[in-house]
């Protein structure tokens, strides 16, 4: 089904409307719009303001990233990284989980293509959360996309996809995006060059990374909409559990894949008893 | 290669890798979209991504998975569900868990 000209430019201008926070509700062919009827939204915000609200999003949870960040400098180092090199990991590599991971293997003098590799998967999660944003950046710039995934993080994701989702209240997606990830950035750069030059550290007795799933948990309860969402968190609930076992994330990994495919097929199972 | 610089090699290598891994589908989705056939699905990513980062961490206890009354932290984090689901307020989620954590730790252990 070919599109005209005129829905070419129509299909433009609505990404862009879409990306400033209007609603377009669209009737679409397989790869773009065919009908559209633009719903009256909110004003659309300022930057700055959409950029604030971003930051204030993430605030609770950078409680949390602090003391991490404080570790990963701290083992960094006593794996014996160095100063630049302990800071340059955070700014390059810039993912808690593997950093830790590949200061342990390295302090135990694990190979070059095997701590690569560690890294790597438990870093795949990333494609996951790539996948689940695109859409909302797919009006951006590369040079913004590549941006935005250089900050992709598990907490910058989870506060963006819940604001983008449930109707940005004209808030602009990419200044949120923004606010939320770079000030996550900052904390966690910060944090590791604390951890790493003044040997900072939070005793683990105090059970501070508690804090990071307990603020997943509290965005969790914002993405259960209905009962396909709880069917999708659920599956992928047990799932995580049975794969403690398993290293690297590849539990997160299975656990995500299992709970869309569970969130599908409830979508589904509702529809067809809807239909009968 | 000295330790040194394999352990340069570690860091940019597997940072680049990181870099591709996040921009994979801001990148591959750019210019035409998502495939309509996948928008349903990725909906649900959210919610399992989420519930498979909380579920392990609820369940740890010393090393081993523990689903019982003793387990603090699953206990906190039934308290940080109803906060959760009564407040909606991330900041209260954080206060009541890690009260209850503490709380729960100290008469358990």
């Amino acid at each position: 089904m070919r599109n005209r000209p005129g829905d070419l430019r129509e299909m433009l201008a609505d990404r862009a409307r879409r990306d400033n926070g209007a609603r377009v509700d669209t009737q679409g062919g397989p790869w773009g719009i065919v009908g559209r009827h633009e719903i009256q939204e909110a004003s659309i915000q300022s930057p700055q303001q959409s950029f604030l609200a971003g930051t204030r999003a993430i605030a609770p949870i950078l409680l949390g990233v602090v003391p991490f960040g404080l570790l990963v400098g701290l083992t960094s180092m006593a794996a014996g990284l160095g100063f630049v090199q302990s800071l340059a990991s955070s700014v390059l590599i810039f993912a808690a989980a593997a950093q830790l991971a590949a200061a342990e293997l390295m302090s135990r003098g694990a190979s070059l293509s095997v701590v690569v590799l560690t890294i790597l998967v438990i870093n795949l999660r990333f494609t996951m959360y790539s996948a689940s944003l695109a859409p909302h950046f797919n009006t951006l710039k590369l040079r913004w996309r590549f941006l935005f995934a250089y900050l992709l993080t598990d907490q910058a994701y989870a506060v963006s996809i819940i604001h983008f989702e449930n109707r940005s209240q004209g808030h602009q997606k990419r200044w949120f995006y923004l606010g939320a990830a770079a000030v996550m950035w900052a904390i966690y750069q910060g944090s590791t060059a604390l951890g790493v030059l003044v040997g900072a550290n939070v005793p683990a007795a105090w059970g501070l990374d508690f804090a990071i799933p307990l603020s997943f948990l509290a965005l969790l309860g914002k993405t259960i909409k209905g009962r396909s969402s709880l069917c999708a968190a659920a599956a992928a609930g047990v799932v995580s559990i049975v794969g403690i076992g398993l290293p690297h994330n590849l539990g997160l990994i299975s656990a995500g894949l299992v709970g869309v495919l569970a969130g599908v097929v409830a979508e589904g199972r509702r529809r067809s008893c809807q239909r009968t | 290669m000295s330790a040194d610089l394999k352990t340069w090699v570690i860091i940019i290598v597997a940072g680049l890798g990181t870099f591709l891994l996040r921009l994979s589908f801001f990148a591959l989705f750019g210019n035409h979209g998502v495939p309509r056939a996948l928008e349903r699905p990725l909906t649900y990513i959210p919610p399992a991504v989420l519930a498979a980062l909380v579920a392990p961490a609820l369940v740890k206890h010393q090393g081993a998975a523990l689903i019982a009354a003793h387990n603090p932290r699953l206990l906190a984090g039934c308290v940080a569900a109803l906060v959760t689901w009564k407040t909606g307020s991330v900041l209260w989620t954080l206060v009541a868990g890690m009260a209850g954590f503490w709380i729960f730790r100290a008469i358990l252990t």
